[in-house]
């Protein structure tokens, strides 16, 4: 038996699985449900049977997070196993006046408009990238200093790259 | 003998072109990029020969290499596809100069057409409404022209078409952006950098019309399309006939767009654009070369417009006279290798496995093969599903079936747009415009979020399952501590 953490539109809530006779069963909110997620068309889509009735559904994972397409919506979710371990200090450290700004797709950069040590108002471009023959510019989430610039014209970089580190002007 | 056709093309195009090859008999002779060798299109072909890199002037745009396997392979034609070479008019002279038959309009009307603004101009003096705009003009000239034709308004590739270098600008302040980016994907797209400005229309339907022409002066309109659903100038959803289309404006269209490849001397198949609003219609642009569309037309026509196009290249009489009859309703939804719920950024990756639909009136024009590679150097365009039905309501039920079948597994793709389209009562209705596919970001969830919630919790399940540690190897402390960290609230 595995506990879960799941966190879904801002709500965290705890589903049981147990493994029975080549199936699982999952308890959710005090409901129990026969579940069977099947391999359909691997490594992205499945069949989901709860408790006989199926739908297709399809699950990618995207970083820390798991997003579920069922018809046209998709649902992110954030999924953790249970363990009884107390979470170390608060938060994730005093940097957060720090601001990443990272690819949005893969792709080329074409152009980067941003200058090391610069200071850029929120919405400027910072770099302009190509990918699919559509060119996009990436642009600056909040204003601040360029700290770092760490990409040049004419590299490919993946999706979720860091193309630019940004001092954000005013936190806190 | 037969005669050898080499496809300067890749992806469900390039096959395409090989089915028609098939049915006429023809020798097809594929070519693929390093990243294409197991394409679908080559596989198919007859014979296919290597193009020396990934990136498109080192593949399909690199005109040198192509000749050299035209050379090589004895072939008697080149079929260009779409985008790519199609509207080169140098490439379509340097196949002529090579003693090849170049499936499609010759250089001088690719030159014409090729030029939008004068193309603008020419069918302006022949009579047929344009929407106000200007002609190439400089980053500086583009603010002027910009006030004097009113916003909102778009930047334009004189270049060429398909979509690239168009930007929408609804004020001044947007001007810069939009010209620099319409300028790098023209020159990107068709090595020329000039833009033009145009009038917009919010709320019109853009609906384009077929035509096919040969070398003796025949021309006829192949009924219209509605184009209406896009999303960034690219079209997701196309459908023939156009509903709700009066039948005095289908016959102003189809006058307008005949009366305009006369006009322009046009030979093979193109397509001209016009955006639609209320009783008013204005020519947008000729695209000089077989549509991504074109399925749509074939089957409410029943014509093989690729079977034409070879037709008219090896000098014969078209096949069909105007008026050309159109039975029943087809659309077409575009399977692009884009996430919808990530603002329809491309997704590339390796496609693992795939479902492709089937049954009644569907047809299946796709490049499709698990282990293919889908990466950013081409257009996202993956496949495209067509349907058919008697009525439009026949056809976008099966239509429905038909996408809810279709899983492409690696990628994300425009599937949930099309499912949420085709669910939705404007699109139903067949009252939509231009802006309808805008609606997709404002939609309200309609599933069920405890299937969610119980998909997400079985696939980490079986993926934990995966990965867990055999039980004699977790008494180490580090490996101990190593597993609590991984636990560890973030």
């Amino acid at each position: 038996m595995s506990d879960y953490d799941v966190t879904f539109a801002k709500e965290a809530r705890t589903v049981t699985v147990r493994e029975a006779g080549g199936g699982l069963q999952l308890t959710v909110e005090g409901h129990t449900h026969e579940v069977a997620l099947i391999p359909w068309v691997p490594p992205t889509h499945f069949i989901l049977l709860v408790d006989g009735s199926s739908t297709p559904v399809v699950v990618m994972r995207a970083g820390e997070e798991l997003r579920v397409t069922v018809g046209f919506d998709q649902h992110r979710v954030r999924i953790a196993r249970s363990v009884p371990v107390p979470r170390r200090g608060a938060g994730g450290g005093s940097r957060s006046s720090e601001v990443r700004v990272e690819a949005p797709m893969p792709g080329l950069i074409v152009a980067v408009q941003a200058q090391s040590g610069a200071t850029i108002e929120q919405g400027a471009p910072v770099v302009i990238m190509e990918a699919m023959k559509m060119q996009m510019e990436i642009r600056a989430p909040s204003a601040g200093r360029i700290r770092s610039i760490r990409v040049q014209a004419g590299q490919e970089v993946s999706k979720g790259q860091v193309l630019v580190e940004l001092a954000a002007e005013t936190t806190a | 003998m037969a005669w050898k056709v080499l496809i300067a093309n890749r992806g469900e195009i390039a096959v395409r072109i090989v089915r028609a090859c098939r049915d006429l008999g023809l020798r097809a002779v594929g070519v693929y990029s390093p990243i294409d060798r197991r394409g679908r299109h080559v596989l198919l072909a007859d014979e296919a020969y290597a193009l020396p890199g990934d990136a498109p002037a080192d593949s399909y745009l690199n005109m040198a290499a192509l000749l050299e396997i035209a050379r090589r392979a004895h072939v008697d034609a080149v079929h260009p596809g779409y985008g790519f070479l199609a509207e080169n008019p140098s490439f379509a002279a340097a196949c002529e100069h090579a003693r090849l038959t170049f499936v499609g309009p010759p250089p001088s009307v690719l030159a014409e057409c090729g030029d939008k603004v004068r193309t603008r101009e020419r069918l302006a003096a022949a009579g047929i409404p344009v929407l106000p705009g200007s002609g190439p003009v400089t980053d500086a000239d583009a603010r002027a022209a910009a006030e004097r034709i009113g916003f909102p308004l778009l930047i334009k590739a004189a270049g060429g078409g398909g979509g690239k270098g168009i930007h929408l600008v609804r004020s001044t302040q947007e001007l810069p952006s939009a010209l620099r980016l319409a300028r790098g994907e023209a020159r990107t797209a068709f090595g020329d950098d000039r833009v033009y400005v145009e009038r917009w229309l919010a709320g019109a339907r853009h609906i384009e019309v077929q035509v096919l022409a040969d070398t003796r002066g025949h021309v006829v309109a192949l009924g219209e399309r509605d184009c209406s659903v896009q999303r960034r100038h690219q079209k997701l959803i196309e459908e023939s006939p156009a509903p709700g289309l009066s039948s005095s404006m289908r016959q102003k269209l189809l006058q307008a767009a005949e009366h305009g490849a006369r006009v322009l001397g046009y030979v093979s198949a193109g397509t001209f654009e016009f955006l639609v609003d209320g009783d008013e219609c204005y020519f947008l642009e000729v695209n000089a070369r077989l549509q991504v569309e074109h399925p749509v037309t074939e089957l409410v026509t029943g014509v093989d417009l690729v079977g034409q196009q070879f037709r008219v290249a090896r000098g014969a009489e078209l096949e069909i006279a105007p008026p050309v009859p159109v039975y029943g309703h087809a659309i077409e939804c575009r399977i692009s290798a884009e996430d919808p719920h990530d603002g329809f950024l491309p997704s590339t990756g390796t496609v693992h496995a795939l479902a492709e639909p089937g049954g009644p009136g569907i047809r299946v024009d796709s490049a499709l093969a698990p282990g293919i590679e889908v990466t950013r150097h081409y257009d996202p365009l993956l496949a495209k599903v067509i349907a058919w039905g008697t009525t439009r309501a026949e056809a976008i039920a099966r239509m429905k079936r038909a996408i809810a079948e279709t899983a492409v597994g690696g990628v994300a793709t425009t599937v949930p747009f099309h499912l949420w389209a085709l669910d939705d009562a404007a699109f139903q209705s067949g009252a939509y415009d231009t802006q309808f596919a805008g609606r997709w970001e404002a939609r309200r969830p309609r599933g069920d979020p405890v299937r969610a919630v119980l998909a997400a919790t079985a696939f980490a399940h079986m993926e934990a399952g995966r990965m867990r540690l055999p039980p004699d190897r977790q008494n180490g402390r580090w490996q101990k501590t190593a597993r609590e960290e991984q636990f560890r609230e973030k």
